[in-house]
């Protein structure tokens, strides 16, 4: 068996996942917002978007763990078994970090690891920012060109990420109000107003995944 | 230099996504659907969801044959044919139009012929690839790299895997009338678990063969 086309397979694959599962959020995002549905339904609604949502997010982390992997395969990236163990290590625990916000979904311990996840995006696209720099300058720890432009590509995914976190931040008070008090034309056009703002973000993400993709594929040719 | 070849490389790569990715919410809906706790209001809602993202599997399905045999022309094959070979659009460009039918028209006449005829092009598709390829390969009629007649292979398999979920999965639809004419009854919600549970096999089926394509279009093994 070959390594490199089984890690390449993987790495297909969490695009795939990535990807083609945001398409089922998005959509059903929209009838969440549906002020013709009864409260209930919107709510279960948004409990399978939850979920189906949570399969992007998991992608969105294993892809860098196994990228680096094929980077280390080809010698494009850092040489050390050691450093890419490290590197899975501390995104598995970060995949439990976002499996286990979910299931606290609402609680105290959930709203904390929410913001110990946001403050470890902010960290990683810095880091990610820094060695594409440093990559850039002195050809380490990255020494091919479309490598170090696909990683800024899915920092800016990251950064997308970010900004649906932040403009989806009223819906979801939104939401809280719709359950306690019931519709009101107030809360209706506070949650679509958050959806929409959020849609610029959703569309960042399969535009510079997409472009990662390109790069990925096309790069033997391009550069 | 972006190339046709590198064009259709990313086709095939995102028809995939918004197949296998897209069928995450498609199947994870029908759980739903049969989730006695939702209301048909809610189940309804999810239809549509389901409904929504179901066209880009079904649509992926129709466009990987003929962008796989592009990027076959692409590796020298056909070249016998010439420009010929994009003829190969025009029976696909038929079927999108009998699947686009049996969808829209569902329960009518109409709908029924367009059933008929989309089945028939299943069947000449399947022959085609088992079929028609062995003939090509085993009497040498053209060449054909091993990989290129598993991928045929495993496609067809895929699209009997296809016939397997709509047959399977029949049941389903009349359950589901029931249900919205007659509310819940024990009957019916076991017709519903029935028809899920029947199509799982089939499902996994297609997503392993999917898989499989990938791997071999990505390792081109030879035997």
């Amino acid at each position: 068996m070959d390594w490199h086309n089984f890690w390449l397979l993987l790495h297909l694959l969490t695009f795939v996942y990535w990807v083609g599962a945001d398409l089922g959020v998005f959509y059903s995002a929209r009838l969440v917002v549906n002020s013709k549905y009864s409260f209930e339904t919107r709510l279960q609604v948004l409990k399978l978007l939850g979920w189906v949502d949570m399969i992007p997010r998991y992608m969105l982390l294993l892809t860098f763990p196994i990228g680096l992997t094929l980077s280390y395969l080809v010698n494009s990236g850092p040489q050390s078994i050691i450093l890419l163990m490290v590197v899975f290590l501390v995104f598995f625990l970060w995949i439990f970090l976002v499996f286990k916000i979910h299931k606290e979904d609402g609680s105290l311990l959930g709203l904390r690891l929410v913001k110990f996840d946001l403050f470890f995006r902010l960290l990683f696209i810095i880091l990610l920012f820094l060695l594409c720099l440093l990559s850039i300058i002195i050809k380490f720890p990255f020494n091919q060109e479309w490598l170090i432009i696909k990683i800024i590509l899915f920092s800016c995914t990251i950064i997308c990420g970010v900004g649906i976190r932040i403009t989806f931040k009223p819906f979801i008070e939104a939401f809280k109000e719709l359950s306690l008090h019931g519709s009101s034309a107030n809360v209706e056009e506070k949650m679509k107003r958050s959806l929409n703002h959020a849609v610029p973000f959703v569309i960042g993400i399969w535009v510079f995944a997409g472009l990662a993709a390109f790069i990925g594929l096309s790069h033997e040719r391009l550069f | 230099m972006i190339d046709s070849q590198l064009i259709w490389l990313i086709l095939h790569v995102f028809i995939l996504v918004y197949w296998l990715g897209a069928d995450i919410t498609v199947f994870y809906g029908s759980t739903q659907l049969i989730n006695k706790k939702n209301s048909i209001e809610t189940r309804l809602a999810i239809i549509k969801i389901i409904s929504f993202v179901n066209w880009f599997p079904n649509i992926a399905n129709i466009l990987i044959f003929p962008v796989g045999v592009m990027l076959l022309v692409g590796l020298g094959y056909f070249s016998e044919l010439g420009n010929f070979i994009f003829l190969v659009w025009v029976p696909f460009f038929l079927w999108f139009f009998f699947i686009t039918g049996s969808i829209t028209q569902r329960g009518t006449l109409v709908g029924k012929v367009y059933v008929f005829l989309d089945t028939v092009m299943r069947v000449i598709l399947i022959l085609f690839v088992f079929v028609g390829s062995s003939l090509l390969y085993f009497f040498e009629i053209i060449f054909i790299q091993d990989w290129v007649l598993l991928k045929f292979y495993i496609y067809g398999t895929v699209l009997i895997c296809g016939f397997g979920i709509r047959f399977s999965f029949s049941g389903f639809a009349p359950a589901f009338q029931r249900l919205i004419e007659n509310g819940s009854t024990i009957e019916i919600e076991n017709k519903l678990r029935a028809s899920v549970s029947r199509v799982k096999p089939w499902v996994l089926a297609l997503w392993i063969g999917l898989v499989l394509l990938s791997y071999v279009g990505i390792s081109k093994p030879g035997f």
